[in-house]
């Protein structure tokens, strides 16, 4: 006697639908699970065989096997232990047969019968829409997840009595059991993120202007950034505050950031649907694979979790230099390729960088009176920070100390809300320029569209040639200096780009203390 | 007998006490060879009065094993001269002092017995302020044909020594390695520009590494071979107040440039002066200073004194003083020899423009940094360097 129900797993970042085959034949006793299964997996048999006898249904003491297909995609997670239920009660006839035809069935068995959440529903229930199937069958406490995707019924349950009851007609339960499906995922968001965390205001900080002139040019061109300055001086503060004067999500992002949150299984129940921009900060001790994505199949790392938002790496120094390195490619390619045995992964990280650091191991160059590090000292410490990732660091600041005065100022600074004002100004501007083009900002420009839209007036090539051969930049550094120099210009909103731009995107080229 | 001299001064774990009790013992350099070869019981025993017995067996093994001829060529291939404290040309104010070394290794020459000269120290972590003055004294001293004697060190002693060469002079370089080797690396080209114009001194054998352990050593031969002693830039307790005070003891004068009281590199110059050192407020008044010095050795040293602070007007205009008179255009008026944060920069300017734009001091200090008015030290940080 054989059934077959639909589930679903998620493979790195991709998500697939699974067969879940059951077979119950003669033979010895035994429940044996096959299909490429992790650890987790296999003990599905275990969990639903307990929690099927305490619901009164004793499994018949015959063989039964369990396939999960397709047999080559390695298969994860506890999301399995509903569907090989299910599969059990229809073929035991608990169920009416075929009541779970192009039904997708989600979610962990407790040993009660009680359903529990799993992670990375979401992906899971876009791809079953994406492929025909009308109803999805998941644990309540994902169903406001599997809600936001649209054009799919989601029925969230909480036991497999409930199940029970439902697929054998019980229209009662049905009222209970099913969430709504709201028409408009998205506008359910705004109402849930009304109440998700506020991002902080630029109006807290006190002083700093030109760290914030840094930052609403980086934000404005998505320039990567890097804050240097003794501690305790508001680095982090800032950090924090800037996805508050960012472009907000588009739908589209939105949905993609989720996605990666559900895999990562990071989703607030309640409120399911990300609307602001992520900030990761990752604490310095953190491992190349707690950055890039980890495991035998890997997770969604820091950086994918930092997707379309800021990744803040405070104590750039202290971070280990395998992990700095590592920067590289996503910095440059918004995405990070990670080799495993079981496969190639791709995974997006398309991420502006923040990070801080003080200038030098006492924190006080280049103030001579306060700071006794040698020359050699300051040089190694910069030198912990490669030089090909620090060439794609757009916007380098000093960060000063707060004097008292600048704390006691009762005039708020300038508001999160002004900033962004300007921010979209300029990004508006971006848009129409490279319409048409795969790029949405200026730090994306390549090489030949650099020459197109940054060309620059005869007085201002001068000073450009000046400036490469007094300060020795390497061409990389040039073309870097160039993009921001056409983010000041228009958040001035000039259409060239004028001798006062360069000149200003000439001193945020981050500069190796010491030379 | 140079060759025994050299390969007793090149024996592991013999320092110049050791080498002297030897030779008391044994009259000369070739007799303690030849007891090295014996293994003879006489020179365990002096050996072991100072050594453990493995180090003792392992010193008389290297003696014993090292190509006399060989080592000596070697070393003579390569330019470089061995002066034992018994050769003519061994320093006389080196012989003056009580712990001098055994030997010498020299490339190039050694400073003449009749020529004055000045040791300048001062920090390697010197300011913008420490380097114009290191510079600007070492120049001078070189025109004025001073032999200026230093360390090679980075800051104050590297920067003084190519002044004094960049001023036609002749400068002498006191290493903590052997002379073969180049420490720091930073000052390579002044390591090969000295030998044609002065020399290269040091009292360990060549092929010794940079040791901590060498320097304090090295320091007195700076103190030791000097006229009058110049200090830069130095902090309150630092190596070079060692260095002064190893001075102090073999007689020498000592001169400091001042700096500004609320700058903590200057507090080891600023508290010598207080306790009498005399003051050298810029390079033409020092040379005047260290040459009526030198007319008058010899005399006893108040008469010295005395009569060179008699002779001394004070307050002539040097060349740095002027330099910080020029009239300052624009941005650079607000910004300091001291490196200065942008911010501060504009608050300055907010004063006498209070309209102005971050952004545009911004523009502005980074144009006046391409065309060399103002230097950017770190990021976000200028400051104004001093026209020589």
């Amino acid at each position: 006697m054989y059934s077959s129900i639909k589930s679903g797993t998620v493979y790195g970042l991709k998500s697939f639908l699974i067969d879940v085959e059951i077979d119950i034949s003669n033979g010895l006793p035994c429940f044996v699970m096959v299909g490429s299964l992790n650890s987790e997996v296999r003990e599905s048999a275990e969990r639903v065989r307990v929690a099927l006898k305490n619901m009164g249904m004793n499994i018949p003491p015959s063989h039964i096997t369990v396939n999960l297909s397709p047999a080559d995609i390695r298969k994860t997670g506890t999301g399995f232990d509903m569907a090989i239920a299910l599969g059990l009660l229809e073929i035991m006839n608990i169920i009416p047969q075929s009541s779970l035809r192009d039904t997708l069935v989600i979610g962990e068995i407790g040993l009660n019968g009680e359903v529990k959440r799993v992670s990375g529903v979401m992906p899971i229930v876009y791809e079953a829409k994406k492929n025909g199937y009308t109803t999805c069958l998941i644990p309540i406490e994902n169903a406001m997840e599997a809600s936001l995707v649209e054009g799919i019924r989601i029925i969230g349950v909480s036991d497999l009595k409930m199940v029970k009851e439902l697929l054998n007609g019980n229209m009662d339960v049905l009222a209970e059991a099913s969430e709504e499906n709201s028409n408009d995922p998205l506008n359910k968001a705004v109402d849930i993120t009304r109440r998700e965390e506020k991002i902080p205001d630029f109006s807290d900080v006190s002083g700093q202007e030109s760290v914030i002139r840094g930052a609403l040019i980086a934000a404005s061109g998505n320039h990567h950034m890097l804050m240097i300055g003794p501690p305790g001086t508001g680095k982090t503060m800032i950090a924090k505050r800037i996805p508050g004067i960012l472009p907000e999500l588009s739908d589209d992002e939105k949905l993609e950031v989720t996605r990666i949150y559900s895999i990562a299984g990071k989703l607030n129940i309640e409120h399911p649907m990300i609307k602001n921009r992520p900030f990761v900060d990752p604490h310095h001790s953190a491992t190349v694979s707690a950055l890039s994505g980890g495991g035998g199949i890997p997770r969604p790392g820091a950086l994918s979790l930092a997707h379309k938002g800021v990744l803040f790496l405070d104590e750039l120094p202290e971070f280990d230099r395998n992990v700095i390195d590592m920067l590289r490619e996503p910095l440059e390619e918004k995405c990070i390729n990670i080799s495993r045995a079981s496969g190639n992964f791709v995974y997006p990280a398309d991420i502006m960088l923040v990070a801080a650091m003080n200038p030098c191991p006492c924190g006080y160059y280049p103030d001579h009176n306060k700071c006794n590090c040698s020359p050699g000292a300051v040089r190694r410490y910069m030198g912990h920070i490669s030089g090909p990732v620090l060439e794609r660091i757009d916007i380098c600041v000093a960060v000063r100390k707060i004097r008292v005065k600048d704390l006691e100022n009762k005039n708020k600074g300038i508001s999160s809300s002004k900033l962004r004002e300007k921010v979209l100004r300029a990004r508006k501007i971006q848009e129409e320029r490279y319409k048409g083009l795969n790029i949405t900002c200026n730090s994306e420009l390549g090489v030949v569209d650099l020459r197109k839209f940054c060309a620059l007036g005869k007085a201002e090539s001068k000073l450009a040639e000046d400036i490469c051969e007094n300060l020795d930049l390497s061409a990389r550094s040039y073309h870097r200096m160039l993009k921001v120099a056409r983010t000041i210009a228009d958040l001035d909103e000039s259409e060239d780009i004028k001798e006062r731009h360069l000149t200003e995107a000439l001193c945020y080229r981050p500069q190796v203390a010491g030379l | 007998m140079k060759k025994y001299k050299y390969w007793l001064d090149s024996l592991p774990f013999i320092g110049g006490r050791t080498a002297e009790k030897l030779l008391e013992y044994f009259k000369d350099a070739r007799s303690v060879y030849e007891a090295c070869l014996l293994n003879d019981d006489d020179l365990k025993n002096i050996l072991s009065k100072r050594l453990n017995m493995d180090k003792v067996t392992q010193v008389i093994k290297a003696g014993a094993d090292a190509d006399i001829d060989g080592d000596y060529d070697l070393m003579i291939a390569k330019g470089i001269r061995f002066i034992d404290e018994d050769d003519p040309y061994y320093p006389k104010r080196l012989k003056a002092v009580s712990n001098h070394p055994y030997a010498i290794y020299v490339k190039g020459d050694l400073p003449g017995e009749d020529e004055p000269a000045v040791s300048v120290i001062g920090s390697r972590n010197c300011s913008e302020y420490g380097r114009i003055a290191a510079d600007a004294f070492g120049s001078y001293l070189g025109q004025s044909r001073i032999n200026v004697i230093s360390g090679m060190a980075v800051g104050v002693d590297g920067l003084s020594q190519q002044g004094a060469i960049d001023g036609g002079g002749k400068t002498f370089a006191v290493l903590g390695s052997g002379v073969d080797i180049c420490y720091p690396l930073q000052n390579r080209s002044l390591y090969e520009a000295i030998p044609q114009n002065g020399g290269i001194i040091s009292a360990f054998p060549p092929g010794t590494p940079p040791s901590r352990s060498n320097f304090p050593f090295r320091n007195s031969i700076v103190a030791a071979l000097c006229d009058v002693l110049l200090v830069i830039e130095a902090r309150a307790r630092s190596g070079t107040s060692i260095t002064v005070n190893l001075a102090l003891s073999m007689n020498k004068d000592i001169y400091a440039v001042p700096g500004r009281i609320t700058d903590r590199l200057s507090d080891g110059c600023n508290m010598l002066i207080r306790q009498g050192s005399g003051v050298a407020l810029s390079p033409e008044d020092f040379v005047s200073e260290v040459n009526i010095l030198w007319a008058r050795r010899g005399e006893a040293g108040d008469v010295i004194m005395n009569r060179a602070k008699e002779q001394i007007l004070c307050s002539r205009a040097g060349c740095l003083a002027k330099a910080n008179n020029a009239p300052l255009t624009g941005i650079a008026g607000y910004v300091d020899i001291n490196p200065m944060s942008a911010e501060e920069i504009h608050e300055r300017r907010l004063r006498d423009e209070p309209g102005a734009v971050l952004s545009d001091t911004l523009s502005r200090l980074s144009l006046m940094c391409v065309k060399g008015e103002l230097i950017q030290v770190a990021s976000g940080y200028y400051l104004r360097p001093v026209k020589k």
